[in-house]
């Protein structure tokens, strides 16, 4: 409607005047209003601010003509302050904003007419004049400005330049660099298994490498290892996250994961579970505390002598980086079992005719549960390590872990339970609990596991007891969860 | 969801106007404009403002750079610089702000300050009250940035754990100053650092490291 109004302009109704700039009294521009369409690009505004007069030349010859009539568009150009949108968060969602407040400045039945005049290419607006809201659904991310242009009775054009931020999809930000598998400690980005231990029972895990260290071409930190052992009929699980801070803590993890188990595989063999058979069974029905100190005992033996000897070895290692350093360099440069931190989860499930025996040593985050959905029930075995900050806890590798009494050392690192059946024992690395279960609270609650195994099982396939359930659990690994990039590890037993 | 609380101190006394502030201005759109195409800064960092003179002011809460729109800092004609009134507020904002030691809520990772003076304190016994109040706070890295010759080196070594100085207090520099800020945050995002200090990035050219 504006251009055709315009070839009616009328050459007396222009006058020249600029009034003020800010938001308050704002910028005026008479009869700046000459191009034939009827608006005033920025430019011209800037021009008039500048006190550049507009030449009466631009007034197109058709308003010349039509000088006689009445002026019946808005002559008088009010250009306002910018105003900033709320951001749009991401591309490619709806976005709508509302400009009730800018237009509350007038009466309604003042308003002539209100249009959006689009400034910044790639983006197409939709004006609801009735619900005063303008929306857009950006394909890229960028600033982007518009003009609402209100036109009111007192033949007045206000103008109010909008401006929107649209922040890109972190999505489409994230690079997956590999990283080098030529140099020192070198490991796969991601590793998975898979094992059939007996009818029903079976063995998967996965580890995938996060977007953070993808992002940046850095090696996966997290590490896992398992073992079943059919004679027994016992299964070891191992789960270890090396520190981000620490620059070899992918060796310390990998380390921490192979020594548990062989140290837990050598010592559990059948007449181990002879000594302690009577034991458990006694304990399970009375929970007398004779039967728990004799479990705890044997426990001390495999599970903490165990954590102890990955402790040591990765002390060893430092130590062996060292003299290889300084005879491949030629150059002092100290390492030591910090720089390989991790954390470590290691639990062991024995079947007895009577029932399940778990049990685990766990230091740091992450977690381990003992699930039973039928029962309605998750067992946490332990209690993760956390500090008062997000990403604080403790590793393996540090001496605070190991108090010298091995009362307070069982008390704090081992838990064991007697149960009749699970659904799954899942140990994992704060990459998934971090995510999937936010707070420590939530850890322990049985809704929060049920809602994971759920998400957890519309893409594994559990009952297929083959390798294709740990190609679906890798893949399940890679879920989007905006601020959460760990790398990702899972163990399953079910 | 863990948040990377990032918070700036701006010195706005009166020998910063003109082209120092409106260069300060600039290099605070460059800052987020590129934190939010670092995709770690953009899903975790939350960016809080704070200006001092003789008045200190909170010109943007703790903020997530998606919602984060930059606000425009202006300066007195001149005045005191209340430096340690504005650490004494940043304290306040933290301990209100950052979420820590619960069980129930998602603890945010250690905040970062970062603080731009080109003069000394005004308020010289509050401020030397106030640094080790905010030592208490466990800010990850406190960085200060002495912009300028007439900057006072010495005290803000108390303070911070780096601290850099700019000769001069034009956009240029600053504009350095800044994407070195920014670089600094995404390192910070990045880092799952436990027990060790946050390392940054090597500043720029103009941005002179001081031991």
């Amino acid at each position: 409607m504006n251009s055709k109004r315009a070839s009616k302009m009328s050459k007396d109704s222009e006058s020249e005047q600029v009034r003020g700039v800010d938001t308050e009294t704002p910028l005026v521009v008479q009869s700046a209003l000459t191009a034939d369409d009827g608006n005033v690009s920025l430019s011209d505004v800037e021009d008039a601010r500048d006190g550049v007069a507009l030449s009466s030349n631009e007034i197109p010859p058709s308003a010349a003509e039509t000088a006689s009539k009445p002026a019946e568009f808005p002559k008088t150009l009010m250009k306002h302050a910018v105003k900033r949108l709320p951001n749009c968060k991401i591309t490619g969602l709806d976005y709508q904003a509302a400009l009730a407040d800018i237009l509350s400045a007038f009466q309604p039945h003042e308003i002539k007419n209100t249009e959006i005049k689009k400034l910044t290419d790639n983006i197409e607006w939709v004006y609801d004049g009735a619900l005063h809201t303008i929306s857009c659904k950006p394909t890229e991310a960028g600033e982007f400005e518009m003009e609402l242009c209100v036109d009111v009775q007192r033949n007045e054009r206000h103008v109010f330049p909008l401006r929107l931020t649209v922040n890109p999809d972190p999505k489409t930000l994230w690079k997956n660099i590999p990283s080098p598998q030529d140099g020192i400690y070198s490991k796969p980005d991601c590793d998975k298994a898979f094992r059939v231990c007996a009818e029903d029972l079976s063995i998967v895990a996965a580890s995938q490498r996060g977007r953070s260290h993808a992002q940046e071409a850095k090696p996966r930190d997290d590490d896992f290892a398992f073992n079943y052992d059919p004679e027994s009929a016992a299964a070891v699980l191992v789960v270890a996250d090396g520190a981000g801070s620490a620059k070899f803590s992918r060796k310390g993890s990998q380390i921490a994961v192979r020594t548990a188990l062989e140290h837990v595989s050598q010592v559990m063999v059948k007449t181990y579970w002879d000594e302690i058979e009577a034991s458990i069974r006694k304990w399970k029905t009375e929970k007398d505390s004779g039967s728990e100190k004799n479990i705890q005992k044997t426990l001390y033996k495999t599970l903490i002598h165990a954590a102890f000897e990955a402790k040591k070895k990765i002390s060893q290692e430092a130590k062996d980086h060292e003299a290889r350093y300084q005879a491949d360099y030629k150059k002092n440069e100290k390492f030591s079992s910090r720089d390989y931190a991790t954390t470590l989860i290691v639990t062991l499930a024995k079947k007895f005719d009577f029932g399940w025996f778990v049990a685990t040593y766990w230091v740091g985050d992450g977690g381990v549960g003992v699930y039973q959905p039928n029962e309605n029930k998750v067992i946490l075995h332990g209690v993760p390590d956390s500090g008062e900050y997000g990403g604080q806890t403790c590793f393996l590798t540090e001496d605070k872990v190991w108090p010298p009494d091995a009362n307070i050392l069982i008390q704090r690192r081992v838990r064991f339970d007697v149960v009749d059946s699970f659904k799954a024992i899942i140990l994992m690395t704060d990459g998934v609990t971090d995510p999937k279960f936010e707070t420590e609270n939530n850890l322990s609650s049985v809704t929060h596991w049920n809602d994971v195994w759920a998400d957890l099982s519309k893409t594994v396939p559990w009952e297929k007891r083959d390798s294709t359930v740990a190609d679906s659990l890798l893949a399940w690994m890679d879920f989007w969860s905006s601020g959460n990039h760990d790398d990702r590890t899972m163990v399953v037993l079910y | 969801m863990r948040r990377l609380p990032v918070y700036l101190l701006i010195d706005t006394s009166g020998s910063m106007k003109g082209e120092p502030i409106e260069a300060v201005n600039a290099g605070l759109q460059t800052l987020v404009a590129s934190l939010r195409r670092d995709p770690q800064a953009l899903e975790t960092a939350c960016l809080s403002i704070i200006t001092f003179d003789r008045e200190v002011n909170v010109i943007l809460p703790l903020t997530p750079i998606e919602e984060l729109q930059v606000p425009n800092i202006v300066t007195p004609d001149s005045g005191p610089t209340n430096t340690g009134a504005a650490l004494e507020l940043v304290c306040q904002r933290v301990d209100q702000e950052v979420r820590i030691l619960s069980t129930d809520v998602k603890r945010d990772w250690k905040p970062l300050l970062f603080i731009m003076t080109d003069g000394a304190p005004s308020d010289i016994q509050k401020y030397k009250a106030m640094v080790p109040e905010c030592k208490k706070r466990h800010f990850a890295a406190i960085t200060a940035c002495a912009a300028g010759m007439n900057a006072k080196i010495d005290m803000l070594k108390d303070l911070a754990n780096n601290i850099v100085s700019l000769d001069t207090c034009d956009s240029a520099t600053f504009s350095q100053f800044f994407a070195w800020v920014s670089a600094s945050i995404s390192s910070g995002a990045q880092s799952v650092g436990v027990t060790s200090e946050l390392v940054l990035p090597p500043p720029p050219p103009d941005v002179n490291k001081i031991d």
